[in-house]
C-alpha cells in the first residue's frame, strides 16, 4: 500500500469483484489494486459488511404443517398424476385390443354367449313358472299374471355383438378414467 | 417416509403415492415460506405464495430431474411465481401487527445483545421490503439462494446488465438504509 493508485474500480465493478463474476483478468486487476489501495480496501470492507448482514438474516418459523391443506387444494384431476392416467388409459385399450379378438377367435365368446343365455332364459323360466304358480292361486285380478310366457327370452347375441360392447365399454372407461377409482382414492388420501 | 431422499419422495409422487409429496411439503416449507415472506413481505401472503408454489411444483413435478437437489429448484420456483403474483398486485401498506412482529418492542426486557440483534434483524427485513420489486428480486436470488448473475438473468428473464445494475442499485439503498457509513 505504499504508492497511491487513483485509477479506483468503480463500486458496481467491487461489487461484482466480491462476487467473483468478474473475468479473470478484471479480478486480478481489482485485487490487485485493493491491495494496494487503503481507500479501496476500505470501501470492499464495508461491501463485504452489507453482504454479512443480508445474508444472516435468520429465518422466520412458518410456524404451522402447510402439508395437509396443499393435498386437499390438489385439484382433483391432478391428484392422479398424467403419466398414470395415461398408463392406465393405455393399458385399458390394450387390453380390449388384444382380449377380445382374442376372446372371439377362441369361440368364447360365442360360448360364453350361449351360456348367458340359457343361463338367464332358465332363470326366467323359473321365475316365471313361480309367477305362473302363485297366480294360479290367486283370485281373478292376477289371472292375466298367469299366463305362460309374459317374460320375454334373452335374445342370441352373436361374438362380434359382444366384442363391440366390450371395446366400447372399454373406451368409456379409458375417456372417462376411472372416474370412480379415482374418487375413492381420493377420500383415502383426505383421510387424516 | 422420514428416512427416504427427496428423489426417492419425487418418485414414490409421480407414480401416485400422495403421502410422499406431503412429505416434501413438510421437508420445504419453511424455506419456501421464508423465500416468499421476504419478497412479498407479509406473513399472510407468503402462506398463500407458499402453498401456491407446492401445488405449481406438484403439477411440474415431471419436468424436475431428479438427479438435483429438490431445494433449490423448489425456492426457485417459489420466487418466480412470488415475482409473477405480487408484480401484479397494487402496493398496500403493510397491517401494524405485522409490523410489530419486527418492532424492537420488546427491547427493555432483553439482554442488551440480543435486542441489538434483533433490532438490527428487523431494520434489515424493512429495508429489503422497501426495495422495489425487481431489487428486492435480484437481492433473493444473489443473496438467499446463491444464483450467478447469468442464473439470476436466466430466472428473471432479464438482460444481463439489468441484472447487474439492479443489484447494484440495490445493495446501494440497502447499504444506505442501513448504515449511512456503508
Amino acid at each position: 500500500m505504499s504508492e497511491p493508485n487513483t485509477n479506483h474500480p468503480a463500486e458496481a465493478e467491487l461489487q461484482a469483484y466480491l462476487d467473483g463474476e468478474l473475468p479473470a483478468p478484471s479480478q486480478a486487476r481489482v485485487a490487485n489494486h485493493v491491495h494496494g489501495c487503503l481507500a479501496c480496501t476500505r470501501r470492499l470492507e464495508q461491501l463485504g459488511n452489507l453482504f454479512t448482514l443480508i445474508e444472516s438474516m435468520p429465518d422466520l418459523a412458518l410456524g404451522k404443517d402447510l402439508s395437509g391443506e396443499v393435498l386437499r387444494a390438489l385439484p382433483s384431476d391432478l391428484k392422479r398424476l398424467p403419466l398414470l392416467a395415461m398408463l392406465e388409459a393405455a393399458a385399458a385399450v390394450a387390453l380390449a385390443a388384444l382380449g377380445l379378438p382374442w376372446l372371439d377367435s377362441s369361440g368364447l365368446a360365442g360360448e360364453l354367449g350361449q351360456a348367458l343365455q340359457g343361463w338367464g332364459n332358465s332363470w326366467l323360466g323359473e321365475l316365471d313358472q313361480l309367477i305362473d304358480t302363485l297366480a294360479a292361486g290367486l283370485r281373478e285380478g292376477l289371472q292375466g299374471l298367469a299366463t305362460p310366457g309374459l317374460l320375454p327370452r334373452l335374445p342370441s347375441i352373436p361374438a362380434s355383438q359382444l366384442w363391440l360392447l366390450g371395446g366400447s365399454a372399454a373406451l368409456l372407461w379409458a375417456v372417462g378414467n376411472g372416474l370412480l377409482l379415482r374418487r375413492s382414492e381420493i377420500r383415502r388420501e383426505e383421510r387424516p | 417416509m422420514s428416512d427416504a431422499s427427496d428423489a426417492e419422495l419425487v418418485l414414490r409422487t409421480r407414480s401416485g403415492e400422495l403421502q410422499a409429496f406431503g412429505e416434501l411439503v413438510r421437508r420445504y416449507q419453511d424455506s419456501v415460506f421464508n423465500v416468499c415472506y421476504r419478497l412479498a413481505g407479509e406473513r399472510r401472503e407468503a402462506e398463500d405464495l407458499t402453498q401456491e408454489a407446492f401445488l405449481r411444483a406438484f403439477r411440474r413435478l415431471s419436468a424436475y430431474d431428479e438427479s438435483r437437489p429438490f431445494g433449490p429448484w423448489i425456492r426457485r420456483l417459489a420466487a418466480n411465481l412470488s415475482l409473477n403474483q405480487l408484480q401484479r398486485k397494487v402496493p398496500t401498506e403493510l397491517p401494524l401487527e405485522e409490523e410489530q412482529e419486527w418492532a424492537p418492542g420488546h427491547a427493555g426486557e432483553m439482554p442488551e445483545p440480543a435486542a441489538m440483534q434483533r433490532e438490527r434483524v428487523a431494520a434489515v427485513r424493512r429495508a429489503i421490503r422497501d426495495l422495489p420489486m425487481h431489487y428486492r428480486a435480484v437481492i433473493e436470488l444473489r443473496h438467499y439462494q446463491g444464483m450467478s448473475y447469468a442464473e439470476i438473468a436466466e430466472a428473471l428473464t432479464m438482460p444481463l446488465s439489468d441484472v447487474k445494475s439492479h443489484l447494484y442499485r440495490a445493495r446501494k439503498q440497502l447499504a444506505e438504509a442501513l448504515d449511512p457509513d456503508v
